[in-house]
């Protein structure tokens, strides 16, 4: 049950959107549609919930086609990038006109209860009789939240609702909205650019990538095995890093060779990614926060050691206790994360060490995951 | 580049009116030559409008702008040299990117040779000889925003660049390369540059020192090491940090002499240092932690005087790390804690928390008590 998505397209012009989209998501789960913008999310969330057609393929709600289903006549509540709330209109005359206006014709006392009800779980009670311009930007959307909300829909679509709020509210918001919809019924279709945000608070996240979902699992599953290049260089902050490395094997020592001949041992044929073959090139992943960074003593005695990589350090971030080093390495920006400063001088050469246990293979050509290591938590799924 | 400094500057719109509204109560601040700053602060804070009062698209209602010592406050803005990086680009479409970077100089009379020698080094610094002789409307807004740096900072007699939140229109994927590129300008070329920003992360990874706002009040100009370690009141300690400063009510009381925050059933033992300044009568406390300085056991550690029982109430994933919120047993105090992205825990879960009094700061009505 929930909502069912079969080989959507849908082109603008010459220009092709959506070419086979196939997503399933289950009843009472929090969706998010994640990719950069531009790749399609909106019109994807748009032909989900009828606002617009698609030229071929079928949306389905609880096996039903909603294809001839208009957009008023389905369980559905909207929320944009812009909160859209009544300026004239009180906060709570706000949640009230969706049920005032409805066929159903809800009596005085279910509307005031769920205009009660429904602004003590978004928090706004406090300012149901204050007219939007006198409320904070965050209040603002909490509004429009709730009107959507307040008809209880089965399905509540939001296309970047954090997009225009200040940084500190939205990290608010992304935690009270993680903590509302676990509680609810509601299943909950986001879409968003930002890998944290989706990753905060999705139970399921979808990576789109030229016009298809290439991926689409539980939140944790995605994470920790994302089965495509794209799906695992964007979820993350910062990003997987990713380099080349052919494996090698001579007589009894197998490792990755990186192109700067820095090696990633292997351990045995028998160890860890036996089905690999040697002589192969393949895409190395590794979380930035799996880099151990090694300093001066333990440098020099890891220095021409297996599985030490070695990375020019191009710049410093540091915010708190965690340092975000960017480095530069054969050419490519490499990040690792450091929970505490770092102090050295930019363009110094550092060393890191990688456990293999915790690196992710690729297929050179296809990008498709081919191994992880063991220490990376594994998912028995249904596909 | 320059000094410039922000003297007793108050700011009243609308005034004598009945809309009269005071965006900035009275702010000084100076940003040294060749220093990297942000202004950073909540939606109606007042940064815009300082941001305003010095390139002077603003007259200030009381107060002086100096530019190295001298008083610019009437003269308008092309008359102060202050460069300004918008958050969406103004690039000019009819020229390609030399063109557009060239534009400020050309106008300045400044000869061809010298102006092809400080686009290439311009170009050099932010990546852009690739794109030279495109047209900028074939560009994303993230190479038009380099672009409108460049443009910025290529005429030698810049005294300041202000940014105004130029992150806006970046796809958060990129955001990474481009405030690398923006900050490594700023080093190479002894930049005076002001970054207002709502995004406390751009703030303190561009900026030296952060000039924190609240309702029309500067309330700490401080390293982000200072900002982070120690905040001078209870907003800062939960503006700054993702998420903020835990800040737990409690009351004060003492054990064998040294002082303690009581917390429900719980104690926690405080730096004795603090002792002289604390006053056990005190009502209207709070002890503040960062969650990354909660350390999370999830076995019972049998050790009451340093970890207190607590139930999970919620895991975030944020990427690279988790966030847990627990509550104290037999309290409403709830805690957030950083933990890392493969830390293995559900919500409902019992753990033991424990802060170290090192980490720990104590606050009295909201401001800080430091020994």
């Amino acid at each position: 049950m929930g909502i069912r998505v079969e080989n959507i397209h849908k082109s603008y012009g010459t220009e092709q959107v959506l070419t086979g989209i196939n997503i399933e998501i289950p009843d009472g789960t929090f969706f998010s549609v994640v990719a950069p913008t531009g790749a399609g999310k909106t019109t994807l969330l748009r032909i989900m919930c009828g606002i617009e057609s698609a030229d071929a393929g079928t949306v389905y709600y609880d096996d039903e086609p909603m294809t001839s289903v208009a957009v008023q006549d389905r369980s559905v509540g909207m929320v944009y990038q812009e909160f859209v709330n009544y300026p004239s209109l009180t906060v709570r005359e706000n949640l009230a006109s969706p049920l005032e206006v409805s066929d159903e014709n809800y009596s005085r006392e279910e509307i005031s209860r769920r205009v009660e009800e429904t602004a003590e779980m978004l928090k706004i009670d406090h300012i149901l009789n204050n007219l939007p311009e006198e409320v904070s930007g965050g209040e603002a959307q909490r509004t429009a939240i709730s009107r959507a909300l307040i008809k209880e829909p089965d399905y509540l679509f939001m296309d970047e609702p954090l997009a225009n709020l200040d940084y500190k509210l939205r990290e608010q918001l992304r935690s009270d909205f993680e903590r509302l919809f676990s509680e609810q019924d509601t299943t909950v279709i986001y879409a968003t650019p930002q890998a944290g945000d989706a990753l905060a608070m999705s139970t399921h996240i979808g990576y789109l990538h030229d016009g298809k979902i290439i991926q689409d699992a539980p939140r944790d599953e995605i994470y920790f095995r994302p089965r495509h290049l794209p799906v695992a260089e964007y979820l993350g902050e910062p990003p997987m890093n990713v380099v080349p490395g052919t494996l090698i094997e001579d007589n009894s020592d197998r490792y990755f060779e990186l192109p700067d001949g820095a090696r990633i041992a292997t351990g045995s044929a028998t160890g860890s990614f036996p089905a690999l073959n040697a002589g192969r090139e393949y895409m190395i992943g590794f979380r930035p926060q799996d880099m151990v960074y090694l300093n001066g003593a333990e440098a020099s005695e890891a220095h021409g050691h297996d599985t030490i990589l070695e990375a020019d350090l191009a710049f410093v971030e540091t915010v708190g206790s965690t340092s975000t080093l960017h480095l530069e390495y054969q050419g490519r920006e490499l990040y690792a994360l450091n929970a505490g400063p770092v102090h050295t001088a930019t363009e110094a050469t550092l060393s890191f060490s990688l456990d293999p246990e915790k690196l992710y293979i690729y297929d050179s050509g296809s990008g498709e995951l081919l191994a992880a290591g063991n220490k990376i938590p594994s998912f028995t799924t249904q596909k | 580049m320059a000094e410039i400094e922000v003297r007793d500057i108050r700011h009243v719109y609308d005034q004598g009116t009945p809309d009269e509204t005071v965006a900035i109560e009275r702010i000084n601040l100076t940003l040294e030559d060749g220093t990297a700053n942000a202004l950073l602060g909540p939606s109606g804070c007042g940064k815009t409008t300082l941001l305003q009062i010095i390139s002077g698209l603003l007259q200030p209602t009381e107060g002086q702008i100096l530019i190295d010592g001298e008083d610019v406050t009437d003269k308008p803005p092309e008359e102060r040299d202050i460069a300004q990086v918008f958050q969406f680009p103004v690039i000019y479409d009819s020229m390609d990117v030399y063109g557009n970077l060239a534009f400020p100089l050309r106008n300045g009379g400044v000869s061809e040779n010298e102006i092809e020698t400080r686009v290439q080094k311009i170009a050099d610094l932010l990546e852009l000889n690739d794109i030279l002789h495109s047209s900028p409307s074939n560009l994303g807004p993230e190479l038009n925003q380099l672009v409108a740096l460049g443009r910025g900072i290529i005429r030698a007699d810049t005294s300041a660049i202000l940014f105004d939140e130029p992150m806006t229109d970046v796809e958060p994927a990129r955001k990474l390369t481009i405030r690398r590129r923006v900050k490594e300008a700023q080093q190479e070329f002894g930049i005076t540059a002001l970054y207002v920003t709502h995004d406390q992360h751009e703030a303190l990874t561009f900026a030296e020192q952060v000039a924190i706002m609240k309702d029309g009040n500067l309330v700490q100009y401080d390293t982000g090491k200072n900002l982070y370690q120690s905040p001078v009141n209870t907003f800062i300690g939960h503006f700054i940090g993702s998420p903020g400063m835990n800040l737990l009510d409690c009351t004060l009381t003492q054990h064998n002499g040294t002082p303690r925050a009581q917390l429900g059933p719980h104690q926690v033992p405080l730096a004795s240092a603090l002792e002289p300044h604390l006053d056990l009568t005190w009502t209207d406390c709070q002890i503040g932690i960062r969650p990354n300085s909660v350390t999370v056991q999830v076995a019972d550690p049998h050790d009451e005087s340093s970890y207190l029982p607590a139930v999970v109430d919620q895991v975030e994933m944020l990427g690279g790390f988790q966030i847990i919120t627990a509550t104290l047993t037999e309290t409403s105090v709830e805690v957030k804690a950083r933990v890392a992205h493969d830390f293995a825990i559900e919500e409902g879960a019992s753990v033991w928390l424990s802060f170290p009094a090192s980490d720990l700061q104590f606050f009295h009505e909201e401001q800080a008590v430091t020994a």
